[in-house]
């Protein structure tokens, strides 16, 4: 086997298997997979693990329905999904469509496909597919755009999720061969093919960039050996690139993408050990090459903070060490860009948890990055939630082998994402106020808060889906409604959907809560959505939402208002929001999966809070 | 380097075993798709590619289409 991590992983997972320790050899293969791989690697951990288990999902573990079909054959990547799915924690359930047939499986009303009800649908197909008439033209790229346009509409009907490839390009046919004006004109009408459609996705689609895959993948992308035996295309070499940009997406979708980087110092963020080189002995930044290598991976750091992603630092050293090469050295990075800092001597597990108590998020929203595999081994040992990527020896090489697990994927990137950090270190001043108040509403009082309210418009729709796609722990009803869906909602004049910022004297924390309620019949309400953003949990906004609420759809003739809880694994913070607020239980008993809950709007008084409100300007009144 | 057919044999059983999940796997000249229901076409890539980075050698399509032996691809082996 080509990667040692995973083969001394798998050796190590066939040994508990053949002592009839199938659990201990799941978990030796999932540490196994957080390694390098490749085609070969994921199906031997596939084929082990559908052995391992008789081909069912583990005990507890969530299965979705996966369809998978291609223009060419997609049979050879079921065993990529499968492996990697299962490092992500869930089980596909597979149908898989003979090659060839995929237009007629997504338009026919009783196609095998639609008979299976998937879940998530995952179509590939490649440029060849692409049918452009002989040098292309306008009406060749627009026959192109409507006929791909016409498939996805309908593959919103009934398919899930899906997610469909934008065209990778010809890698063979070159100027040199085709002639350079033919080459050029192929490549100019497949880009254009791909723009126009990534910005025409009906609700429910999301976009696979196939031409950054393999841009990635490079020469390889393309194997004619396989595709004149296989029908296959992209070869085997690409399928880990596509199934990691597949999932990325799928994990940014269900809101289980990473959010936290934690990195370890030495011989991570610097070359050499700060205790026995010294401050000025580490390397980093010009001068050397290791010292070049790790100062391009705190520039890679940093990129990820201007995205949105948190960094936290968790390194065995004398704290004073640490903060004396930060304030003495010349690098990227400074001690203020991370939201939080544990260097100490302490277990490197425990103080994960302190930083995820710290941050107040998961720990399976942490990815955490150490130099030593002594180190990784222990936390993954420990805190199976945490990702901890397997890291080649070369620091040159730690930005690649992070990015292209996708960790940190997003669907789009919005303000928020940009201010992320600033507003959790406004949160450590507005700890030192609370510690400082003699009582709860003392606090609150001080703090000044204003809230705004405005309607979902183009300006902020990015972050509503983005916080769709992301709240788990303060959300109802945990709908992850995308562009798409929010669209239609908005177009819908019986349906409300109002944000609202929160703003207090230690800063701004931004666009931080949203409902969407809908009006049925005869003064009836109901509330589709309604979550907030963890950063503002406690502060009394809710309360304020939940006015807002009911002077609107009052001000609309609404007489009774309905709500559900819908349980998950995270939101019990919201389980007992509604009768709080004096709905009554409706059907579904406390501890159901689903409660439903009605309010009579007649008598119902404002509750109190310490926000004082002003509304955007496009709010009707 | 250069193997002895024993090393060769060794590496070749290592990649039919992982392949085919098979630990316990003797592999013989003569094992062969018919032996073997696991032994599908996603098995052949994967044994394909395993086999030519680990001898780095190079399998022609027409070998790719028509491997169902083992001992065919021993053939190929520098």
């Amino acid at each position: 086997m080509s990667e040692p991590f995973f083969a001394e992983a798998l050796a190590r997972a066939r040994a508990r298997r053949a002592a009839q320790d199938a659990p201990g050899a799941l978990r030796e293969l999932r540490g196994g997979l957080e390694g390098a791989l490749d085609y070969a690697t994921t199906v031997a951990a596939a084929r082990f693990l559908e052995n391992t288990t008789g081909g069912t999902a583990p005990g507890g573990w969530p299965s979705r329905r996966v369809a998978l079909i291609g223009a060419d054959s997609v049979e050879f990547l079921r065993p990529v999904i499968r492996a990697l799915a299962f490092r992500d924690g869930w089980w596909p359930e597979f149908y898989t469509a003979p090659f060839g047939v995929w237009r007629q499986e997504i338009l026919g009303g009783q196609s095998a496909l639609r008979m299976f009800q998937p879940e998530v649908t995952l179509v590939l197909r490649g440029w060849r597919s692409a049918e452009l008439p002989e040098g292309g033209g306008a009406a060749g790229i627009e026959s192109v755009v409507e006929a791909e346009e016409a498939l996805m509409r309908r593959a919103t009907e009934g398919l899930g999720l899906v997610l469909w490839p934008g065209f990778d390009f010809p890698g063979e046919e070159t100027a040199v061969e085709v002639g350079r004006d033919k080459a050029y004109a192929l490549r100019a009408a497949l880009v254009e093919v791909n723009g126009r459609l990534r910005h025409e996705l009906p609700p429910g689609v999301l976009w696979v960039d196939l031409a950054e895959a393999q841009a990635l993948v490079g020469l390889t992308w393309e194997d004619a050996r396989w595709w004149h035996s296989a029908r296959q295309h992209p070869s085997a070499a690409a399928s880990v690139t596509l199934v990691e940009a597949w999932l990325a997406l799928l994990r940014a979708r269900w809101g289980v993408a990473r959010k936290v980087l934690v990195t370890d110092l030495d011989n991570t963020l610097w070359g050499g050990i700060v205790g026995e080189d010294g401050v000025e002995g580490v390397r980093v930044g010009p001068g050397s090459p290791t010292g070049e290598a790790h100062a391009a991976f705190q520039e890679y750091l940093l990129t990820l903070k201007e995205r949105g992603v948190l960094l936290a630092v968790c390194s065995k050293n004398n704290p004073a060490d640490a903060a004396e090469v930060f304030a003495r050295r010349k690098m990227p990075l400074a001690r203020e860009d991370f939201a939080a800092w544990r260097v100490n001597w302490e277990d490197k597990a425990e103080n994960l948890r302190v930083l995820a108590r710290q941050l107040n998020v998961g720990l399976d929203s942490f990815v955490f990055v150490d130099d030593n595999p002594v180190e990784r081994a222990r936390v993954r040992e420990a805190l199976p939630e945490v990702a901890v990527p397997e890291l080649p020896a070369d620091a040159a090489k730690f930005a690649a082998q992070l990015k292209h697990r996708r960790f940190f994927e997003t669907l789009a990137v919005s303000a928020e994402d940009q201010q992320r950090h600033e507003l959790y270190r406004t949160n450590q001043q507005r700890a030192e106020l609370a510690a400082g108040a003699a009582t709860v509403e003392d606090f609150l009082r001080g703090l000044d808060m204003v809230a705004e309210q405005e309607p979902v418009s183009e300006k902020n729709v990015a972050r509503v889906e983005q916080l769709l796609a992301r709240t788990n722990q303060w959300n109802l009803t945990t709908r992850r409604h995308g562009m798409g869906e929010l669209a239609a909602l908005r177009a819908r004049p019986d349906v409300l959907l109002q944000v609202f910022r929160l703003r207090d004297r230690c800063g701004d924390n931004g666009l931080v809560g949203l409902w969407i309620v809908r009006a049925h019949l005869h003064g009836d309400w109901g509330i589709d959505t309604w979550l907030m953003s963890c950063r503002v949990i406690g502060r009394g906004l809710e309360d304020l939402m939940f006015n807002a609420l009911v002077e609107m759809i009052r001000a609309r003739g609404g007489r009774r208002l309905r709500g559900i809880y819908r349980a998950t694994p995270k939101n019990r913070l919201v389980a007992a929001l509604l009768p709080r607020l004096g709905f009554a239980l409706e059907s579904g008993h406390a501890d159901a999966e689903e409660q439903l809950y009605v309010l009579d709007l007649e008598g119902v008084a404002p509750c109190p809070h310490f926000i004082r409100l002003t509304r955007g300007a496009e709010t009707p009144a | 380097m250069t193997m002895t057919t024993e090393e060769k044999h060794a590496r070749l059983q290592e990649i039919f075993r992982e392949a085919l999940d098979l630990p316990d796997l003797r592999l013989t000249e003569d094992f062969s798709v018919a032996d073997c229901p696991a032994w599908d076409s996603v098995a052949t890539v994967q044994i394909v590619l395993a086999t030519e980075a680990a001898f780095n050698v190079r399998v022609p399509t027409e070998k790719v289409a028509t491997l169902h032996r083992a001992g065919d691809l021993l053939a190929l082996l520098p």
